[in-house]
C-alpha cells in the first residue's frame, strides 16, 4: 500500500512538471547606430575684398551689400555651433616687403542673417543695426544652438548669410574711422575660419 | 486486498488521463532574423527613419488548448531606453515600432495589432486561439513617426545603441 501511495506521488509530481502552461520567451537583441551627420559648406563670398578709393570710403567705410556677404549652409544630424574667428590679431599688410603695416580687426564688422527655414531656432550674432566686430577669440559663436529648440536638419533649413562692412563704424565696431586712424596705404588681409561643432 | 487494488489503478489510469487532458505546450522559436540592426548614416534616414519589413520570423506552436482557448504574443522591451555605447547617452524605446504579418496558412486565422511605440510594458502584437503552428514574419522601424508626434531621430546624438526585445507566448 506504501509503495502505491509512493508511486501515485511520483505521478502527480510527473503531472505537474509535464501540465506545461501555454508560456514561452524569445529574446532579440535590437541594434541602432546612429553615424554623426556634420557638415559646412561655404557656397560663396569665400573671399571679401574691400577697396577703399574715395574720401568718403576712408570717412564712413563700405556699407554692407551684395559683393560683401558670405553665404555658408550647415547639415548636422545633431544640435550645432558654428565659431569664427580670424587667424591673426590684426589685419596684416601684405604689399610691402619688410614693413609690418596692421589694421585693428575691429575694423571689419558683421552681422548674420538666416536663409533657411529653422533659422528661428538658432542663435544669431548681431543684427543689422548693431553689427560686431571681427575678432581672434576662438570661443566667438557666430551661430547656434539656441538651448531650447534642436537646430539639427539638412542645408535648406540651416542656410546662411555673413554681411560684412568695414570701416562703418556701427555697433560695437571701431567708432574712429579709417581716415582718422591715419592707417598706411596698403593691402590688409587675414583668414577668417568657420569652425562647426556640435553642441 | 483486490477492491483496493481495483481502486487504485483507476486511479492510476485517471491520473494518466489527466496528464494527457492538461499536457498543454506553447512555444515560441525565431527561424530567421534573431538579431535586428538599424543603421542612421544619412539625414533623409534621420528625418524619415529606416524600417525592416520581414525581417524576423517567428513559430508559434501551441497545443494542448481548446478551440477556444485564447492566447497572445506580447512584445516589450528590457529597459525603457536604448542603451548607448560610449556616451553615457540613451535613445528612447519609443523611437521603435513592430508589427506582424501572417507566414504560413495558419497563421493568417490571428489578430494582429501593430505596436506604433514599443516600451518596457507589454503590448500585444498577435492574438490566437486553439492549437497548430503559427508562423509570422515581423516588421521592425525605427524613427518612422507613425503618431505624428515628430518622433524623429534628428538631433539625436551619434552613437551604438542597443536594446533587448522580448516576445512572450501567454495563455489568456
Amino acid at each position: 500500500m506504501k509503495k502505491l501511495a509512493l508511486l501515485l506521488l511520483g505521478l502527480f509530481i510527473y503531472a505537474s512538471n509535464v501540465n506545461a502552461q501555454v508560456d514561452d520567451r524569445a529574446v532579440i537583441p535590437v541594434a541602432v547606430t546612429l553615424n554623426s551627420i556634420l557638415r559646412l559648406n561655404v557656397t560663396s563670398g569665400g573671399n571679401i575684398e574691400f577697396n577703399f578709393n574715395t574720401l568718403n570710403d576712408y570717412d564712413s567705410g563700405i556699407q554692407t551689400g551684395a559683393p560683401y556677404q558670405t553665404k555658408f549652409n550647415v547639415a548636422s544630424s545633431v544640435n550645432w555651433d558654428v565659431f569664427m574667428y580670424a587667424e591673426d590679431a590684426n589685419l596684416i599688410g601684405t604689399d610691402e616687403i619688410g614693413v609690418a603695416n596692421i589694421m585693428t580687426l575691429d575694423n571689419i564688422g558683421y552681422h548674420i542673417t538666416s536663409d533657411g527655414t529653422i533659422g528661428a531656432n538658432v542663435d544669431l550674432a548681431f543684427d543689422a543695426a548693431a553689427p560686431g566686430p571681427l575678432t581672434n577669440v576662438t570661443t566667438t559663436i557666430l551661430v547656434g544652438y539656441d538651448g531650447a529648440t534642436s537646430n539639427a536638419g539638412d542645408i535648406n533649413q540651416n542656410s546662411f548669410t555673413i554681411h560684412w562692412r568695414c570701416g562703418t563704424q556701427e555697433g560695437s565696431m571701431n567708432a574712429t574711422s579709417i581716415l582718422s586712424q591715419t592707417i598706411a596705404a596698403d593691402r590688409y588681409a587675414t583668414n577668417v575660419f568657420l569652425l562647426l561643432q556640435p553642441n | 486486498m483486490r477492491t483496493c487494488s481495483k481502486k487504485v489503478f483507476a486511479l492510476l489510469f485517471w491520473v494518466v488521463f489527466q496528464l494527457n487532458a492538461f499536457s498543454q505546450d506553447g512555444d515560441l522559436m525565431i527561424e530567421t532574423g534573431g538579431n535586428v540592426v538599424f543603421h542612421i548614416n544619412s539625414l533623409t534616414k534621420y528625418n524619415d527613419g529606416q524600417e525592416l519589413n520581414t525581417w524576423t520570423r517567428i513559430a508559434i506552436s501551441v497545443s494542448g488548448l481548446g478551440a477556444t482557448d485564447g492566447w497572445r504574443v506580447e512584445v516589450l522591451t528590457e529597459d525603457p531606453k536604448l542603451q548607448g555605447d560610449n556616451w553615457g547617452r540613451d535613445l528612447d524605446v519609443d523611437y521603435l515600432s513592430v508589427s506582424a504579418t501572417p507566414f504560413n496558412p495558419a497563421s493568417a486565422s490571428l489578430n494582429y495589432f501593430p505596436i506604433n511605440t514599443l516600451s518596457a510594458v507589454p503590448q500585444n502584437l498577435i492574438t490566437g486561439e486553439g492549437n497548430g503552428i503559427f508562423i509570422v514574419t515581423i516588421n521592425y522601424g525605427i524613427g518612422l513617426d507613425l503618431l505624428g508626434t515628430d518622433n524623429i531621430l534628428l538631433g539625436e546624438w551619434p552613437d551604438y545603441y542597443t536594446v533587448r526585445l522580448f516576445f512572450d507566448l501567454k495563455p489568456n
